[in-house]
C-alpha cells in the first residue's frame, strides 16, 4: 500500500492588513491507497487552508511559503498551472464545503460535468454524456437524464453536493479530498452522502482526505485521524487508539466535549483557540494547556512518536509524564 | 401546579406569493414543558420547529391554537398585557453575531432590556450588567468591547446575558449552538445547564443536533413536516425509539466512538414541500416500513406507553428500538417477522481496522 499523498512541513501565510496571518506552520501528513484519513479541527485551525494548499488553490491574499506536496513522483508546490490542472480533476478530486459555490450559476450541471469529463480527453461527445449520466445516478440523483438540463439552483444543498462529488469522481481520481463535505445539511441527507463517498472510495480504492470539526464523522468514516490545532498536526493516530487514548490536553477536551452523557462538572479547556495572527510563543496550546509546563511557554514541541503509529505534539507527554 | 407552558391544537400557515395554497409550517401540535424543565424540539429543514418557537412567544400570530404560559391564555392578551409578560419570556437565537448590533458595545447589548423592561438607576444598571457577564463567564473586560472583537462562543454568551437580564422563566433556545465549533458548543450547554439548575428557568431547546438534546433536555419532541410524530422523556426516546423518523434520525447521528456501530435505517429521497404535504402520513413517499394504508391515512398521535407518544399506524407491529447507545454493534435490531424483509437494513459495517 504507496503513500499517494505526501505533504511536508507546509507553510501558508496571509497577508494582510491585520499584519501576517499563519494559517499553516508546518503541516506533515500522508495518505495512501484505500485509506481514508481523517483531519479534525475548529475554526481558525487552518483545516480548509490544508485543503486548498493540497492542490496548490491557495487563493490571495493566501500563499504558501514552504513545503512541500509530492504526488508520487511530482511536487505540486512546483508544477506549472498547466500540469496541475491536469492532475486536478483527474488524479485529484476536491469536493468543498459549499457545493453552491462550486457550480457555475450559469451552465446546466449536465454541462459542467461533460466539461470536466471531456477536458480530461478520455470521452467525447456522446460518452462523456452517457457517462455523466451515469455518474449522476451512480450518486443517487433521481431521474438523472432529466437533471442533466437542471441549473444549480434548481437543486437542494444535498443535491448539488451530490453533483460535485459526481463531479469529483467522475474521472476515477486516485485522490479524493473532501471539505466539510456534509456541513449545512440535514442529518439524515449527511449520512446518505457520506456513505455515497464510503461506498465510492471502497469502490475506486482511493486515498481520501475528509476535513471535518465533526469527531462523530471521524469515528465513523475514517481509519486514521490528524488533529490540528493553530496551524500544526497535534495528534496523529488510528482512529480506535484517538478515542481510546488521546494523549494531546486539547484531543482530551475535543472528545470530552462531544460525550452524549451529561458528567457533572465536566471540566473543559478553558479559553480559545489563539488567533493566526497572535500565535503564542511555544506551544500554541500552552495559554490555555492544564499540563502547561515552563518549557511550553518556550519552545515549540515536535511531533513525536510515542507508540507505533501515534504521534503526538506535546513537551509534557513526550517526556512520559502521562 | 400547572406546567410552565402549555401548547394546545397549534397551527401556522404562511400565505405564499403566487401559490393558491398556504405553506403548513406547523400543523396541530400540542406539548407542555412543566418548571425548570427541558423540551427538546427536533426536526431538519421545514419541520416546523423555528416556527414554534416565534409562536409560544408570540412573535409571530398562530393560526389557530392555545398557548398557556403560567396558566395565563398568552393568545388572548392585549398588546399592554403582553409588554407586561414580555421580559418573563425570552429567546436566544442561532446565529450570535447576526443577532447582535455590531455597532453596540456588549455593555450596552446586556443594559438593553434593563432599560426598556426594569427601573433602575444607572449606576444599578451598570452593575447589574457586570454581574449579568460574570453568570455568563464573560471577564468584566469584555463590556466595552464590540461583537465582531469577539469569538462566536463568548458573543452566544453575550446573547444569553442579554436573554436572562429580565430574569425570564422561560426561554426559547433557538439552535443556540448549532453555529458553534464543539468545544464552545460543550461550554454553553453547560452554561444553560448551570443557569437552568440556579435560576429555574423552564427551556424550550430547538435544534436538529441530537447528541446535543440527549445532553440537555428531560424530554424530547421529533417533528417531521409541521408535527409531531414521537415524543417522550429522553431517555425512552433515545433508547427505545418507535417511529420509522426518529429511527431513521438516531441512525444517521455519527456517533463520536468508533467501538458504536449503529444499523442503518435510512430513508429514501429527501423532505416533501410543506406547501404540498403528501396525503396520510407525511412520511409515507420517504418511510421503509410504508403500506398502502399509509398513503390514505392520517396517523393521530397515540400514548402507545405511559408518557411515550407516537404518531404512525404501524406503531405497535414495529415495536420498539432496542438501546441505541450502547456499544452493542446492533442499533435498531428488527423485530423478529421483520428479519427478512429488506426495508430494515440491519447490516453493519464492519469496524475498520
Amino acid at each position: 500500500m504507496g503513500v499517494l499523498l505526501d505533504v511536508r512541513d507546509l507553510h501558508v501565510e496571509f497577508h494582510t492588513s491585520e499584519g501576517v496571518g499563519r494559517a499553516l506552520n508546518g503541516v506533515d501528513l500522508s495518505v495512501s491507497e484505500g485509506q481514508v484519513l481523517g483531519i479534525v479541527g475548529e475554526s481558525g485551525s487552518g483545516k480548509s487552508a490544508i485543503a486548498m494548499a493540497m492542490v496548490n488553490l491557495v487563493a490571495r491574499p493566501g500563499r504558501i511559503v514552504r513545503g512541500s506536496v509530492r504526488y508520487r513522483d511530482r511536487d505540486l508546490l512546483s508544477e506549472s498551472e498547466r500540469a496541475l490542472q491536469q492532475i486536478r480533476g483527474r488524479e485529484i478530486g476536491l469536493v468543498v464545503q459549499n457545493p453552491k459555490s462550486a457550480l457555475n450559476p450559469l451552465l446546466t450541471i449536465g454541462r459542467q460535468l461533460v466539461n470536466v469529463i471531456r477536458s480530461h480527453g478520455r470521452l467525447n461527445g456522446r460518452a462523456a454524456a452517457e457517462h455523466a449520466v451515469q455518474m449522476l445516478r451512480k450518486v443517487g440523483i433521481p431521474d438523472p437524464e432529466t437533471r442533466m438540463h437542471s441549473y444549480p439552483h434548481q437543486l437542494s444543498g444535498g443535491m448539488a453536493q451530490r453533483v460535485t462529488i459526481a463531479m469529483a469522481l467522475s474521472n476515477n481520481p486516485r485522490i479524493l479530498i473532501a471539505d466539510e463535505p456534509t456541513s449545512g445539511l440535514d442529518v439524515t441527507i449527511q449520512a446518505q452522502i457520506l456513505d455515497l463517498i464510503q461506498g465510492l472510495v471502497d469502490e475506486l480504492r482511493s486515498a481520501t482526505i475528509l476535513i471535518t470539526r465533526d469527531l462523530g464523522i471521524i469515528a465513523q468514516h475514517c481509519q486514521d485521524v490528524a488533529v490540528l490545532y493553530a496551524g500544526r498536526v497535534i495528534e496523529r493516530a488510528p482512529v480506535r487508539v484517538f478515542f481510546r487514548r488521546p494523549l494531546h490536553p486539547y484531543s482530551e477536551t475535543l472528545i470530552k466535549a462531544v460525550s452524549t452523557t451529561r458528567q457533572r462538572g465536566r471540566k473543559l479547556m478553558p479559553g480559545v483557540s489563539p488567533s493566526i495572527y497572535e500565535l503564542p510563543n511555544g506551544c500554541a496550546l500552552s495559554p490555555r494547556c492544564p499540563l502547561v509546563q515552563p518549557i511550553c511557554h518556550e519552545l515549540p514541541p515536535e511531533l513525536r512518536e510515542l507508540s507505533p503509529g501515534h504521534f503526538v505534539r506535546c513537551h509534557v507527554r513526550a517526556a512520559g509524564d502521562v | 401546579m400547572a406546567p410552565m407552558i402549555r401548547v394546545e391544537h397549534l397551527v401556522k400557515h404562511f400565505a405564499i406569493a403566487g401559490s393558491a395554497k398556504p405553506l403548513q409550517a406547523v400543523s396541530d401540535v400540542s406539548f407542555s414543558i412543566d418548571r425548570g424543565q427541558t423540551l427538546g424540539i427536533v426536526g431538519e429543514s421545514g419541520s416546523g420547529k423555528t416556527t414554534i418557537g416565534r409562536c409560544v412567544l408570540r412573535l409571530i400570530e398562530p393560526t389557530s391554537g392555545r398557548i398557556l404560559i403560567d396558566g395565563k391564555d398568552l393568545l388572548g392578551l392585549s398588546q399592554e398585557s403582553l409588554r407586561v409578560i414580555r421580559p418573563q419570556m425570552q429567546l436566544v437565537f442561532q446565529e450570535p453575531f447576526d443577532s447582535l448590533d455590531p455597532q453596540m458595545t456588549v455593555r450596552q447589548i446586556v443594559a438593553e432590556p434593563l432599560r426598556l423592561h426594569a427601573k433602575l438607576s444607572s449606576v444599578d444598571r451598570r452593575d447589574r450588567v457586570l454581574d449579568l457577564l460574570e453568570t455568563v463567564g464573560l471577564p468584566r473586560g469584555v463590556a466595552d468591547r464590540h461583537p465582531h472583537q469577539m469569538a462566536a462562543g463568548q458573543q452566544q454568551r453575550v446573547g444569553i446575558a442579554r436573554a436572562i437580564a429580565t430574569e425570564p422563566r422561560f426561554v426559547v433556545l433557538d439552535e443556540p449552538v448549532s453555529s458553534l465549533d464543539p468545544t464552545a458548543r460543550a461550554e454553553i450547554i453547560d452554561l444553560l445547564i448551570d443557569l437552568q439548575e440556579r435560576q429555574g428557568i423552564t427551556y424550550l431547546f430547538i435544534s436538529h443536533d441530537l447528541t446535543t438534546v440527549r445532553y440537555l433536555c428531560n424530554a424530547v419532541a421529533v417533528m417531521y413536516l409541521g408535527k409531531i410524530v414521537e415524543m417522550s422523556h429522553t431517555e425512552e426516546l433515545f433508547e427505545r425509539p418507535v417511529h420509522p423518523y426518529t429511527r431513521a434520525l438516531l441512525s444517521a447521528v455519527p456517533e463520536p466512538d468508533p467501538r458504536i456501530r449503529r444499523a442503518k435505517f435510512v430513508l429514501k429521497g429527501e423532505i416533501p414541500s410543506p406547501i404540498n404535504l403528501p396525503t396520510g402520513c407525511h412520511l409515507h413517499s420517504r418511510c421503509p416500513a410504508a403500506e398502502e394504508l399509509c398513503r390514505a391515512t392520517v396517523p393521530e398521535l397515540e400514548e402507545i406507553r405511559k408518557d411515550h407518544w407516537v404518531s404512525c399506524l404501524r406503531a405497535r407491529e414495529l415495536g420498539f428500538g432496542e438501546s441505541l447507545g450502547s456499544s452493542s454493534p446492533h442499533g435498531a435490531t428488527p423485530p423478529p417477522d421483520k428479519q427478512s424483509d429488506d426495508l430494515w437494513l440491519s447490516e453493519v459495517s464492519s469496524p475498520k481496522s
